[in-house]
């Protein structure tokens, strides 16, 4: 009852109101506040300092609209019997998806949403409840109307003390202002339409000078109709480009104070769901505004948060400079920080005003922290960098899978930042130290591919997917053929890229007795009666130095005896040729991996005198414009050598190519089923 | 006074950062607020004085004013216990002393090591209540830097938690304390504002490494009563061992206290001034070991249950005071009326005891059209009595949260509710739930029936219930292809999971089985495909499906060679040599396969796999390999008949999952006679 009482009295607050948050979690409004002595004087009521967690002056919130209703019910309803047969193998219909989106000469804009979604199934009855992020220091969040139609007609609007506005839960490591407005639309059923419209004021944007945003005409349900109107002042700048555009309507009109364009798209259908497809709004229609000519005002905007941050204080300079003592070349010094900053700052994110929002906090602060998020870190390694004369600066990225850089609509884009390094001599290359595992110069695969932003060098760069060879793996096996049929196998890997980052992770973080639990379950995969004799990780935790891994294990029945034959299956090459990605006969979209990749085996297989081989698979070479592969087995007297070489150049394998890029995985696949068929000497 | 707003503009853009980095530096136990500008910028300083149009600050060497409104918010800072600590010298603590003094050599290869953590209920006389938690923990080696990242969940509409304190030492000896930056209060349920209660508070302390130690404690207070009847309710144990743990439970001498416990001794009883103190003590308990179908923590860890003494009879009444609201189905008859509730209210997967653990009304509940377990339990318990059935509403705890501490009466112990009527259990959560299916998290448990005030057992399902069945007809060609028709069964949460494909559109769902068959069988292409019984409310749903798939059988030479078709048993689950926790499947089940393979014309079969037959108190297996000249025909059924394999019993069971998993390596082979 308390917190309702504070809910009401909290809605009922005009805007621009002072917020006083208390270390409870109560929230007291107040249009006049004092502070004197450590005590906090609101209204009529004194606090003391101690029970006060922060203090906004001014701030937005919500208020509650009048629940108007349109009065075109009717043909709301027609409409819906009509969509109802259309759609009828979708969960749910998007009948009306729009957008007024108005920036004033001030720079502060406001943005209107009204939707509409007729539930076809059950799944679809989740729309009723509805959650907006926001940020109460920046936004004031308006809910005009929400009610439900039913079938019959019947109309029940949303009872606006019921919508609440709390801290959403986040993973542990995220910490940030961000509030949820929420409320669940009561009594939704299937067959019903949801509707509801929002206004949100933003009074404190990031920037008030930078203008952008984006809108997709699609999603995951058809949208009947989706529109977006922008409205700015007539001297403003304006661009926009439309990605997937086929079908959007233009229309643009002009008052005396105003620019306003209406973009509206009818009938989009949400793609099927394939295997690593690209992300949903690669392919639905996107329009992308900006008020910005260039990229100028965004880079200043940027750099000078960086810069400010980048400051090579004395203790900066005594970490850089321990670490790098005795270093001679660029790679030694950069790879010493690189490995450092991994391994010493770990991942936190604190989100407070726009500056940590873009910039993170100062490198000296994540320095005394031993925490920070990817802008923290990308900060501090560039200090780091600076402090032994690299020339190097973070830069903003939209990891992968996300929408790409439109180089045209210059846009705050992008929600991760690495470092570019400058070298002397040579090209600007990428490092990125979020995570703890990636040996140098390898970076996290979410960056590969990708455009970046250097506003610190009013660029923008392109990362480019590594070769194979930057990414592989190369795996060898001895096997010791005993008593016709067991063996006895070494097993030893190694990597070079993303791929040994992923291990080190994996392995880490176990204890050793986990560690040999999951390396006899290892063993235990290749064969049900395996058992494992040894194994070892050498530098696991020294990411400067390559990973190796070893494993020994005995097969009992490693040769399969089936009656007179004798079949060797090499071990784990099916598994590590099988790809999932490929269930589909045909597909509508391009495959999208992480990055490149090569796989590299090499078996040595020692053979008792009485085994003679009867069947050998024979040489295999196939080449595809994104892919590759050859192998072959060759015998030396009683020695069996398997060699093979896989590669895939780059990280997109585009429709036009999938059927043959899947038939030559499936030779591969089936190539790596083949057995070696062997016989007693003598037998038949 | 605009010419001094502008100066003052300015030097807050350029003086503070440099007064930020001067605090930094030198005053690195400065109880630091930070105010955020309207320009976007953030600063660290001591806020002094608020007027109604300027802010006072002070800096480690200087105080400043400003404008108020350039000034967008302030996060206060607070004094916590021990603030003033800067050094190891200045920490007056004796625990904390002692503890620092732990010698960790031993334990280089855990995460980290709590070397002390004490939970202590203090339960006044006006049923008013403190619960804290105190931690001290040593980092022991990379792979506890995460242990920095700590949350405490409580409930917001009766409780209130308080941060104590939270500071790192480190190796150097210098006391870093948590920033207010690095705390959040958190809804754990937001998103559905009718459940909106429990929350979570998290801490990130700073410079976690290994040879660090972190000191945390937080107290949760609040009051017992009839709709808050709070109990402790630990388990103990976690990723790092505990050098000593300690629970206390502290009332007035008058009280009555109730306790339960597991794997745990007794607890000593003490006396303190006009309070009784329930003291539990365990040196060195190990750390909680990563271990492939472990069971729930409560199964191996000690696990205590304490409150106020109450009875069920006085709970169950309090709680049927707020069953008396009426709701009249459309249909008299109990599969209707259950098929009527479940499609009417959707489903939120949000526990009682984290929400509320009396019922919403009837109203509210019709009025949302959605509700979690105990509230759908709820309205179809009000539908069948007005229609005169004899339902009963039963109160049931999720397996994962332990066993029922019968002793310990209180709502709290249980987080979801099913019917009874006559012989027959309903789960009405979900709207996907056949009529007489309990999800598998209440198979096994205990339940408290609060229409008879009695316990109630409910049962585990039997193996056939939760079966998997399939009929595969091949047509093998003499190049290793094959044609393959296949009827797939399934009965229980198999057959759960597949009736929500109702949800996705044809081209989805013929997507999503060609990606599970090509799982089985690599290169499956589908050409027939249709579903049965995933649009109603029957326990089955059957897919055929006819499909190619290239490469079943590798021709080499004049040998067709596959392994048995689409049957992949693994021993990769019993790799282990040993075990330390049981083996947890939480529920039963049964598997069966017929394989039907046409063999090419020309062939006959050089080798088949063997037959076996294997059965334990906990599993059951057997195959059978027939052949004529055109034929190979492979059955075979798999049981799991225990839903946990004692560790006892583990070397026994790995045999079996052996033998079963080498018959999935075995080879068909085919000869062409010429």
């Amino acid at each position: 009852m308390k917190r309702l009482f504070l809910l009401v009295f909290f809605l009922s607050q005009s805007l621009f109101s002072h917020r006083i948050e208390l270390n409870n979690g109560e929230i007291i409004n107040s249009d006049s506040i004092r502070m004197k002595n450590d005590s906090i004087y609101i209204k009529d009521t004194v606090l003391l300092r101690t029970d006060v967690k922060s203090i906004t002056f001014g701030e937005g919130g919500l208020e509650k609209g009048k629940g108007e209703l349109p009065k075109d019910i009717k043909g709301i309803l027609e409409d819906r019997v009509k969509l109802m047969l259309e759609y009828a193998d979708f969960d749910g219909v998007v009948m009306l998806d729009k957008g007024i989106n108005k920036l004033f000469s001030d720079g502060t804009r406001k943005y209107e949403y009204h939707f509409r979604g007729l539930v076809l199934k059950d799944s679809k009855r989740s729309w009723a409840s509805f959650q907006r992020q926001f940020d109460q220091e920046r936004e004031k969040m308006k809910i005009d109307m929400a009610r439900v139609i039913k079938v019959d007609g019947r109309i029940i609007p949303l009872d606006m003390s019921k919508v609440t506005i709390t801290k959403p839960k986040a993973e542990g490591m995220f910490f940030d202002k961000d509030k949820v407005i929420a409320f669940s639309i009561p009594d939704v059923e299937v067959g019903d339409i949801i509707e509801y419209k929002y206004t949100e004021e933003i009074f404190n944007p990031w920037d008030k000078k930078i203008f952008t945003l984006g809108w997709f005409f699609g999603g995951s349900e058809p949208v009947i109709e989706s529109s977006v109107e922008i409205i700015v002042p007539s001297n403003s700048y304006f661009n926009f480009t439309i990605k997937n555009g086929t079908g959007v309507s233009i229309n643009s009109t002009s008052t005396d104070s105003t620019k306003e364009y209406l973009f509206k798209k009818d009938i989009t259908l949400p793609p099927v769901e394939e295997p690593l497809m690209p992300v949903t709004e690669e392919l639905v229609p996107v329009l992308r505004i900006s008020n910005q000519k260039n990229w100028n005002y965004i880079f200043n905007w940027y750099a000078d948060f960086q810069k400010k941050r980048m400051d090579v204080t004395g203790e900066i300079q005594h970490i850089a400079d321990s670490l790098t003592k005795g270093l001679t070349t660029h790679e030694e010094k950069t790879a010493s920080l690189y490995h450092w900053i991994q391994r010493n700052i770990r991942y936190i994110s604190i989100k407070g005003a726009a500056s940590s929002g873009v910039s993170g906090h100062s490198a000296s602060e994540t320095l005394e922290n031993g925490y920070g998020d990817c802008t923290d870190k990308a900060i501090l390694f560039s200090t780091l960098l600076k402090a032994v004369n690299i020339e190097a600066y973070p830069v903003y990225l939209h990891t992968y899978p996300g929408p790409e850089l439109i180089q045209e609509i210059p846009s705050f884009w992008g929600n991760h930042a690495i470092v570019e390094i400058f070298p002397k001599e040579g090209k600007p290359y990428f490092l990125d130290p979020v995570s703890q595992y990636f040996r140098y110069p390898s970076f996290a695969t979410m960056d590969h591919g990708t455009d970046v932003i250097c506003a610190q060098k009013s660029r923008i760069d392109f990362i480019e997917v590594p070769l194979p060879a930057e990414n592989k793996r190369d795996y060898t096996y001895l096997i010791e053929v005993t008593a016709y049929d067991s063996a006895f196998v070494t097993f030893q890997s190694s990597y070079s890229g993303s791929y040994e980052a992923g291990i080190r992770a994996y392995w880490e973080r176990l204890t050793e007795e986990e560690k040999k639990k999951q390396f006899e379950q290892m063993a235990k995969r290749v064969s049900s009666n395996a058992r494992l004799i040894d194994y070892n990780l050498e530098n696991l935790t020294d990411i400067a130095k390559p990973l190796k891994m070893t494993i020994i294990y005995e097969v009992p029945k490693l040769l399969k005896k089936q009656g007179e034959l004798y079949l060797l299956k090499l071990p784990e090459l099916e598994e590590r040729y099988t790809k999932n990605e490929l269930s589909l006969s045909t597909r509508n979209y391009d495959l999208i991996y992480d990055t490149s990749e090569e796989i590299i085996h090499t078996f040595k297989i020692l053979l008792p005198e009485e085994i003679k081989i009867l069947s050998l698979p024979e040489k295999f070479t196939r080449k595809e414009k994104n892919a590759e592969y050859t192998a072959s087995y060759m015998e030396k007297g009683d020695t069996l050598i398997f060699k093979d070489d896989w590669i895939r150049k780059d990280k997109k394998i585009e429709v036009s190519e999938y059927n043959n890029y899947k038939e030559l995985c499936n030779e591969v696949l089936n190539y790596a089923k083949r057995p070696v068929i062997m016989l007693l000497r003598g037998g038949k | 006074m605009r010419k001094v707003i502008i100066f003052l503009t300015i030097f807050l853009n350029i003086f503070l950062p440099h007064c930020s980095k001067q605090l930094l530096q030198n005053e690195k136990n400065w109880i630091e607020d930070i105010i955020y500008t309207e320009k976007g910028e953030e600063y660290k300083c001591r806020v002094t004085k608020i007027t109604s149009d300027s802010i006072y600050i002070a800096t480690a060497d200087t105080e400043l004013t400003f404008p108020q409104k350039e000034i967008r918010s302030i996060d206060l800072a607070q004094k916590r216990e021990g603030h003033l600590w800067k050094k190891t010298t200045d920490i007056t603590d004796p625990i904390l002393l002692q503890s620092l003094k732990t010698d960790l050599s031993e334990f280089s290869d855990k995460k980290y090591v709590d070397i002390y953590c004490k939970r202590h209920l203090k339960i006044e006389k006006d049923s008013s209540y403190a619960y804290s938690i105190r931690c001290i923990r040593a980092i022991c080696s990379e792979k506890g830097r995460n242990a920095g990242n700590i949350n405490f969940n409580y409930l917001s509409r009766e409780e209130k938690m308080e941060i104590n304190f939270g500071r790192t030492i480190t190796k150097e000896g210098e006391v870093l304390h948590l920033r207010e930056n690095a705390i959040e209060d958190a809804s754990i349920y937001s998103r559905i504002p009718p459940y909106e209660n429990a929350h979570e508070r998290k801490i990130a302390l700073r410079e976690v490494k290994p040879g660090n130690f972190l000191d945390f404690k937080v107290t949760i207070y609040g009051k017992i009563s009839e709709e808050s009847p709070f109990i402790l309710e630990t388990t103990l144990g976690n990723a790092g061992p505990t050098l000593k743990s300690i629970i206390r439970v502290e009332v007035p001498r008058n009280f009555d206290i109730a306790w339960q416990n597991w794997k745990i001794e007794e607890p000593e009883l003490k006396f303190s001034g006009r309070n009784k103190i329930l003291h539990w003590e365990i040196d060195l308990l190990e750390a909680f070991e990563d271990e492939d179908n472990a069971p729930p923590k409560p199964y191996v860890f000690p696990g205590i249950t304490a409150g106020i003494n109450s009875n069920w009879e006085k709970t169950y009444k309090n709680f049927n005071k707020h069953l008396e609201g009426e709701y009249t189905p459309q249909s008299s008859e109990p599969e209707k009326i259950y098929k009527e509730i479940i499609n009417l209210i959707r489903f939120v997967d949000i526990p009682s005891h984290k929400a509320a653990c009396s019922p919403k009304s009837v109203e509210e509940i019709l009025e949302n059209k959605l509700a979690n377990s105990l509230d759908k339990a709820y309205l179809l318990y009000s539908a069948l009595l007005s229609k005169e059935h004899p339902a009963e509403l039963i109160l049931v705890r999720s397996k994962t949260r332990g066993e029922l501490a019968k002793d310990v009466p209180s709502l709290y112990q249980f987080d979801g509710a099913l019917i009874r009527l006559g012989e027959i259990l309903l789960d009405p959560s979900s709207e996907l739930n056949p009529y007489g299916y309990i999800r598998p998290e209440y198979q096994g448990v205990s339940g408290l029936s609060v229409t008879k005030d009695e316990f109630v057992q409910i049962p585990l399902f039997e193996p056939g219930k939760e079966k998997t069945s399939i009929s595969r007809i091949i047509e093998l060609k003499e190049s290793g292809e094959a044609k393959i028709e296949e009827k797939m069964k399934f009965l229980g949460s198999m057959a759960i999971g597949l009736k929500s494909l109702r949800y996705m559109r044809e081209e989805d769902k013929k997507n999503m089985i060609e990606s599970y068959l090509n799982r089985n069988i690599p290169g499956s292409n589908i050409t027939d495909l249709s579903f049965n019984h995933i649009d109603n409310g029957k326990p089955e749903v059957q897919i055929d499906v006819r499909y190619t798939a290239k490469g079943l059988a590798l021709k080499q030479g004049n040998f067709l060679l596959f392994h048995i078709p689409g049957i992949d048993y693994s021993a990769y689950s019993v790799g282990a040599t040993e075990r330390k926790y049981p083996i947890y499947w939480g529920k039963l089940g049964k598997e069966e396969n017929e394989i039907k393979i046409n063999i090419p014309e020309g062939y006959t079969v050089r080798y088949l796999p063997k037959e076996i037959s294997l059965s334990n108190p906990f599993i059951e297996f057997k195959n059978t390999l027939i052949k004529d000249a055109k034929t190979i025909t492979y059955t075979d059924y798999y049981i799991d008949k225990e839903e946990l394999i004692p560790v006892a019993y583990y070397s026994e069971y790995k045999d079996i999952i052996t033998q079963i998993a080498e018959l999935s390596e075995e080879w068909i082979i085919l000869e062409k006679k010429e």
